[in-house]
């Protein structure tokens, strides 16, 4: 019995730690990327922002293109890679002008926020130290306008309290 | 035959929750994106309603791969997917769109397709389990079910996470 136990935990801790070591390497390398892009584009690395890379054939293209016209203030630190024909592109830059930069694929093939994309329809979003990967990038947007909202709402009420006082 | 057909089914259920919790730990922000979602809980309470789901998921599979916990575990497990659906048919009545998917497995998109028809088997799967008559495990044939179970699972998915990190360390390494 002792040598069963034994023997699972021994495979399993192997198994776990290469895990564990791949996934840390990963990161630092993703780490790294983002600072060098961001130094690229000479913003400071302390920033708040979100890339978000979008192919006009994927599925929730529609509900995206739905949130981001919306032109919510909370949208002010997303930049967004459209991958679709230059007509699409720029009807899409006019009409999701609440982001930072609407930009198109194909122009900026030497990026290197291109290459952590990867050609996929994701979001990243980085708050100064971490990077933050996310698959469901209609529910992001979701989210980043509701708490938008409450902030304000929070903002407001603590202003009426403070003119109150 | 019949505690084979037991320790099928019980292999079944541990491996699929085993398999969500993994998943869903990997991208856990998705995770709560996906909760936040469905609306049903404030800001504040998303986290820990996540936390708790993978809490609870994960001790599901610790039941099903020792056998203990009898009938409580299936009533555990229908309870889940009866949830499971129920959010998912409010969500769909709410947003007005059939085409909701939900990302219970992450990366494995052939299970994550058609939530409710998927819901339904395994309830079906789980209430059938509760139907055939069962003995109670001695506490040695339990503990060498649970040390099977854990270990071909956990190096399944360690394997799994394996190649899909570095598939995706090398693309970055290529290109950046």
């Amino acid at each position: 019995m002792i040598l069963w136990i034994v023997g699972a935990l021994m495979i399993l801790s192997v198994g776990l730690l290469k895990v564990l070591v791949m996934k840390y390497r990963l990161k630092k390398m993703e780490r790294r990327l983002v600072k060098v892009a961001i130094q690229d584009e000479s913003w400071q690395e302390s920033e708040q922002m979100t890339l978000m890379g979008i192919h006009y054939t994927h599925p929730s293209f529609k509900r995206l293109d739905e949130l981001l016209s919306s032109k919510d203030r909370s949208f002010q630190n997303v930049v967004v890679f459209l991958d679709a024909p230059p007509f699409i592109h720029l009807l899409k830059q006019r009409a999701w002008n609440s982001c930072r930069s609407v930009r198109h694929t194909p122009e900026w093939s030497n990026s290197r926020w291109l290459a952590l994309l990867n050609g996929e329809t994701v979001a990243y979003q980085w708050d100064g130290q971490k990077l933050h990967h996310y698959t469901e990038v209609e529910m992001l947007l979701e989210r980043k306008i509701r708490v938008f909202q409450l902030e304000e709402e929070q903002l407001c009420t603590q202003q009426s309290a403070d003119n109150f006082l | 035959m019949l505690s084979i057909m037991i320790f099928l089914l019980d292999y079944v259920m541990g491996g699929l929750f085993v398999v969500a919790f993994y998943f869903k730990k990997n991208n856990f922000r998705d995770l709560e994106l996906s909760v936040q979602s469905y609306r049903v809980l404030p800001l504040s309470l998303i986290r820990i309603a996540s936390i708790g789901l993978l809490l609870f998921e994960f001790c599901l599979f610790i039941s099903f791969a020792s056998g203990q916990a009898l009938y409580y575990k299936e009533l555990g497990a229908i309870a889940l997917l009866l949830a499971f659906s129920f959010f998912v048919v409010r969500k769909r009545r709410l947003d007005n769109d059939l085409g909701s998917t939900c990302s219970c497995f992450g990366s494995i998109g052939i299970l994550n397709r058609y939530p409710l028809s998927r819901n339904s088997i395994l309830i079906g799967l789980c209430a059938s389990k509760c139907l055939l008559p069962a003995a109670a495990l001695s506490a040695q044939a339990s503990f060498r079910q649970f040390i099977i179970h854990s270990v071909v699972m956990g190096s399944c998915l360690f394997l799994v996470d394996y190649y899909q990190t570095r598939k995706r360390y090398i693309a970055l390494q290529v290109r950046g």
